[in-house]
């Protein structure tokens, strides 16, 4: 859990992050997310303390940073940067050893952390022998990212990290990346100056503002219940659609037994309810049949199941 | 690679022979050059030169290597960064200098000797080894120091293992000038009192005996071109990886 209380950055009387206070639970991934200069990296920044506080409190499962050593505290929170910065003259073996070697930890235990962080990001056991240059860019940040895990650190802090590489390799590595934190519950704050991508990845997205914290919520809060017309403007027309993109149509469909007629148009029980929008626009109906793996009629969904999936904002936010 | 090693060898075994073989040598130049005034002069063994003009190179280097990095190094604990430029403006400027100016005034303040030349020299060498240190810390990846500090490396870690390593070939560079300006410097000291291959060369031009002369040259141009040779063998191999 990470709470920040009235934090606040002063560089030179200039204000560089004003006020901040929110609270990312444990397991929560937080999009942190502004135009550019809004104090987003600063903010994250100031976490592990890369940048020192003005005024405010930090605190990370309920222990202020400012309580710890600098230096130990940086050993316990994982941090992925957007230039990756894995060191060029180690192997990524060598890289990946970097934190638990920091932490004492024996060689043996290492080895063995590293080859289930090579399956982890998805990476071959062959590629610890490598040199940074050897690597694609997706390749070295997924180094990255398992660098950052390795320790096994409770928080995670992501700075950009996906925004240096093409659009095919980020989606992959935001696929890889939800894989991950679907199973190792982190808790996370990750920058981005993408919409698309902190919506995608985050289970909540604060929105910064010339320093300020405007709101920090759920995506369906954002959407229905804004508290300034900029995040409204700010998030974008196609927001709500995006969001569809999250949810899958095997949570919303209604099963075979109510539905006795079936329309022409299917989708498979996998997909998200954005593709079964798509679906329905591109065919001009408001139902489609719902298909299993074995391209079997299993059920139906309507529009207005995801009309109400986008209102269902008292139960999720 | 081959033909770096096999050019390095090649000199080292010219110097060798020249070492060993010198009075053969001598015979030779002898009876083809002006040999001037034969004026008796207490010659000491050309071995023996060899050896007090590697041991000046290697202690002016090694005070040179040391202090330079030094300065550097704690270059990095300086917060406000305003230090950086007057370092790097002093050794441009420092440079400039001619050696034997640097020598003619610590002569005056230490006496002839070893000593005076040791430190003239040294202190002509600290100013490659500081600027390429200075230079080659900050030339290392922004990022990859954001991440070793965010990963919770210490200061002393951080220079240890990323802004060292990755700054070896050019600090190397630096280290190669400056065991070129000592071997040469060092030569200039023999008329400050020091011992070396200098002194020959000294003598030689008092004598106008031009056998004398290149008892001391060629030696010293043979290091020079070995010790150029082998440092870039080593930047080369650094390079490679």
């Amino acid at each position: 859990m990470i709470t920040l209380k009235n934090v606040t950055k002063v560089y030179d009387s200039q204000h560089a992050v004003i006020d901040v206070s929110f609270q990312v639970e444990a397991g929560e991934l937080c999009t942190l997310i502004g135009p550019s200069g809004c104090g987003k990296s600063t903010l994250l920044r100031m976490l592990n303390r890369m940048i020192p506080t003005s005024e405010g409190e930090i605190a990370i499962n309920n222990q202020k940073i400012t309580d710890q050593d600098e230096v130990q505290l940086r050993r316990h929170i994982g941090y992925v940067i957007q230039n990756v910065g894995l060191f060029p003259h180690y192997t990524v073996e060598q890289n990946l050893a970097i934190v638990p070697k920091l932490l004492k930890k024996e060689r043996s235990w290492i080895q063995q952390r590293s080859q289930e962080m090579m399956n982890l990001v998805h990476l071959p056991q062959s590629y610890l022998k490598k040199y940074p240059h050897e690597l694609s860019g997706g390749q070295a940040q997924r180094v990255g990212v398992a660098r950052a895990l390795i320790a096994d650190p409770p928080v995670l802090l992501m700075d950009e990290p996906f925004s240096a590489v093409d659009p095919q390799t980020r989606w992959n590595l935001q696929e890889a990346f939800l894989e991950i934190q679907r199973e190792l519950k982190k808790t996370v704050i990750f920058v981005t100056h993408d919409i698309e991508e902190a919506l995608a990845l985050g289970d909540s997205i604060a929105i910064m503002k010339e320093g300020k914290l405007i709101q920090k919520a759920t995506p369906q809060t954002l959407l229905l219940q804004p508290e300034t017309p900029f995040v409204t403007e700010f998030i974008g027309y196609s927001f709500g659609v995006n969001l569809l993109a999250k949810f899958q149509v095997q949570d919303y469909y209604q099963p075979i037994a109510s539905s006795p007629q079936f329309e022409y148009v299917s989708i498979p029980l996998q997909a998200n309810l954005k593709q079964a929008l798509a679906q329905m626009i591109q065919w001009g109906v408001d139902t489609l049949t719902v298909i299993d793996t074995r391209r079997q009629p299993c059920g139906m969904i309507t529009f207005h199941q995801l009309q109400a999936v986008l209102q269902q904002v008292g139960e999720n936010g | 690679m081959r033909k770096k090693i096999i050019g390095l060898a090649t000199l080292i075994s010219l110097l060798v022979i020249f070492l060993w073989n010198y009075q053969g040598i001598e015979q030779v130049l002898q009876a083809w050059l002006p040999t001037g005034s034969s004026i008796f002069v207490q010659r000491t063994e050309l071995w023996t030169l060899f050896r007090e003009h590697v041991q000046l190179v290697s202690i002016t280097v090694g005070i040179a290597l040391s202090v330079g990095i030094a300065i550097a190094i704690s270059e990095e604990f300086d917060s406000t960064r305003q230090v950086r430029p007057l370092l790097q403006q002093l050794g441009t400027i420092f440079q400039s200098f001619p050696t034997v100016a640097i020598i003619a005034l610590i002569v005056p303040l230490l006496g002839y000797g070893n000593r005076a030349v040791i430190i003239g020299v040294a202190i002509y060498g600290i100013l490659p080894v500081m600027q390429n240190t200075l230079t080659g810390f900050e030339q290392v990846d922004p990022a990859v120091i954001d991440a070793a500090k965010g990963m919770g490396m210490n200061r002393w870690q951080q220079i240890w293992s990323v802004k060292f390593p990755l700054a070896l070939p050019i600090i190397l560079a630096g280290l190669r000038t400056a065991v070129i300006i000592s071997i040469s410097a060092v030569t200039i000291g023999a008329a400050a009192g020091s011992g070396g291959l200098g002194l020959p060369i000294i003598l030689g031009l008092r004598s106008q005996n031009l056998v004398l002369i290149l008892q001391g040259t060629i030696p010293i141009a043979l290091m020079a071109l070995i010790a150029d040779q082998a440092f870039r063998l080593w930047e080369w191999r650094l390079h490679q990886r």
